[in-house]
């Protein structure tokens, strides 16, 4: 935010700690533990693990010896990266951090402050339904107008994978998904020579959403893989267990940013903002990835938004 | 009454166009399009229209300023948005092509070709896939000037009749794509509006059959 007065800016900044600590007691009253984030990462890691975030996006840096290591350009990443090597058996951590990412646009580099909440180790959905209620409660206290959209990293991995069909398809379904584009849809599935069950759900895959009884309902024609059956039933599951349904939306066509996530996928919404104003997901697979199997789940939000709409709304 | 919607409309040609298929698909009931208001309220429908140079229209759906808006999928690709797609029109159809000089050859190879658009990124992205490097140019208008004045070997442009390029003595040398109106939406409106958008969009959808 930009002022021209010093006593309205020293005023607004005030208003901005006074909710950062708020925020922070909430948080931590719920038994989430503040945790401090690196800047960096190792390049090549990262590229391995996020194959959809272009390379020419990261910041990268260069030390004497020709190492590169890229600025973070996402927490969840750098904080397995920390917790993995120390993990015990039957560990169970709450944690949350506030930190920057960095993004390479054209001709600038953007920071991006995130607020964001992960619990590890954690059986069953505890994690789901403990991070969503935080985050629903919070978004109660400060009166912020939202809705959920969710959907399954499971479900759709598993389907694309059914698909069997090589990488530049399969990414270019992601995108024509991500665009709500039902033409180019079709027409990337019409030109695949092979074709199965899956092809078709694929195809169809832009109207299974609403509420879950609706998804459900629309799907019921279709026939499920036993991988994708428990995956839209564990998805059925947490939503029970939230019981907000009208502020939750089901979108089995969701594609999460990164790879890493392999259960439940969200995007949070709110009428001021163009963009989501918090992501996450389950991310276990990013966690196996660095030697080690810990149930994992979490979100972030984009802080200076979320701190404007509490600022603006009070 | 129904929830109340903010659509952006292009100006220009296609505005016409698009229009007459709102009237089409009864989304427009009764609305005086002969003003010269930026601004105007179908009150029997709820429906705001915004009339905005069609380059811009992404911007105000993107930023959630108008629910859903109608645009070319050139100026969709051009600008690369984040926005839903939701249906292509019909309306406003054409291609965009690579024209020039009829002897021009495309593909020399290692040399660089010099290519005049108003479309720099969708000129970047197909000279590379076809692996041809390229110096491009950016222009505003009058694209078909460049060829002729020896200011590019060739230009990437939208043709609708080709009339334009046969009186400058130019030709279509390669197709690009083809391209129509395209109803977009909001990402973030989408979410809170879902029921009042699918509603318009079933009634687009069966105004096409």
């Amino acid at each position: 935010m930009d002022f021209t007065n010093i006593i309205e800016e020293m005023r607004y900044i005030k208003k901005r700690n006074q909710f950062i600590k708020e925020l922070e007691l909430f948080i931590e009253l719920r038994g989430f533990t503040k945790v401090d984030v690196d800047f960096f990462e190792p390049y090549d890691k990262f590229v391995e693990q996020n194959k959809r975030i272009k390379r020419e996006s990261m910041v990268k840096i260069i030390d004497p010896k020709g190492r590169i290591s890229i600025l973070s350009p996402d927490i969840t990443t750098n904080i397995i990266e920390q917790v993995v090597y120390k993990w015990v058996d039957d560990a169970a951590v709450k944690l949350f951090y506030d930190a920057y990412t960095f993004r390479q646009t054209e001709g600038n580099i953007e920071e991006k402050r995130q607020f964001g909440i992960e619990q590890l180790g954690y059986q069953g959905y505890t994690a789901e339904i403990d991070v969503l209620s935080t985050v629903i409660s919070l978004l109660k206290e400060y009166n912020i107008d939202y809705k959920i959209r969710l959907g399954s990293g499971a479900f759709i991995n598993s389907l694309l994978k059914e698909l069997d069909w090589d990488k530049d398809t399969i990414n270019q379904i992601k995108n024509a998904l991500q665009a709500k584009n039902e033409q180019a849809l079709s027409k990337i599935i019409d030109q695949q020579p092979l074709k199965n069950g899956s092809s078709l759900i694929v195809r169809n895959l832009l109207k299974f959403e609403g509420t879950m009884e609706d998804v459900l309902t629309k799907l019921a024609s279709y026939t499920l893989s036993s991988d994708l059956q428990v995956s839209l039933n564990s998805l059925e599951d947490i939503i029970k267990k939230l019981n907000n349904p009208s502020r939750l939306w089901v979108d089995l066509s969701l594609i999460p940013e990164f790879d890493y996530y392999n259960g439940l996928v969200l995007e949070g919404y709110t009428k001021s903002l163009s963009t989501p104003l918090f992501l996450g997901g389950r991310y276990d697979k990013l966690t196996a990835q660095y030697g080690k199997n810990i149930n994992a789940f979490g979100i972030s939000f984009d802080f200076q938004a979320l701190i404007k709409e509490v600022t603006s709304n009070e | 009454m129904n929830e109340p919607l903010t659509i952006a409309l292009p100006t220009g040609r296609l505005g016409q166009q698009t229009i007459t298929f709102l009237q089409k698909a009864k989304i427009i009931s009764s609305l005086d399009t002969n003003s010269r208001k930026l601004k105007i309220v179908d009150q029997e429908q709820n429906i705001t229209y915004l009339f905005i140079k069609p380059t811009d229209i992404a911007t105000y759906v993107e930023k959630g300023v108008a629910d859903l808006g109608i645009v070319g999928k050139d100026t969709l690709l051009e600008q690369n948005k984040q926005v839903y797609e939701l249906l292509p029109l019909g309306i406003g159809q054409c291609i965009i092509a690579i024209a020039g000089f009829k002897n021009t050859i495309l593909k020399p190879s290692k040399e660089t070709l010099i290519v005049a658009s108003k479309y720099p990124n969708i000129t970047k992205t197909y000279f590379k896939s076809i692996n041809q490097p390229i110096q491009t140019i950016y222009l505003n208008g009058s694209v078909e000037l460049a060829p002729l004045m020896g200011l590019s070997d060739v230009i990437v442009d939208i043709v609708e009749t080709g009339s334009t390029l046969k009186a400058n003595n130019l030709a279509v040398l390669e197709t690009v794509m083809t391209v129509e109106a395209t109803l977009i939406a909001s990402k973030t409106n989408y979410q809170f509006k879902y029921e009042r958008i699918i509603q318009l969009l079933s009634k687009m959808k069966e105004a096409l059959l």
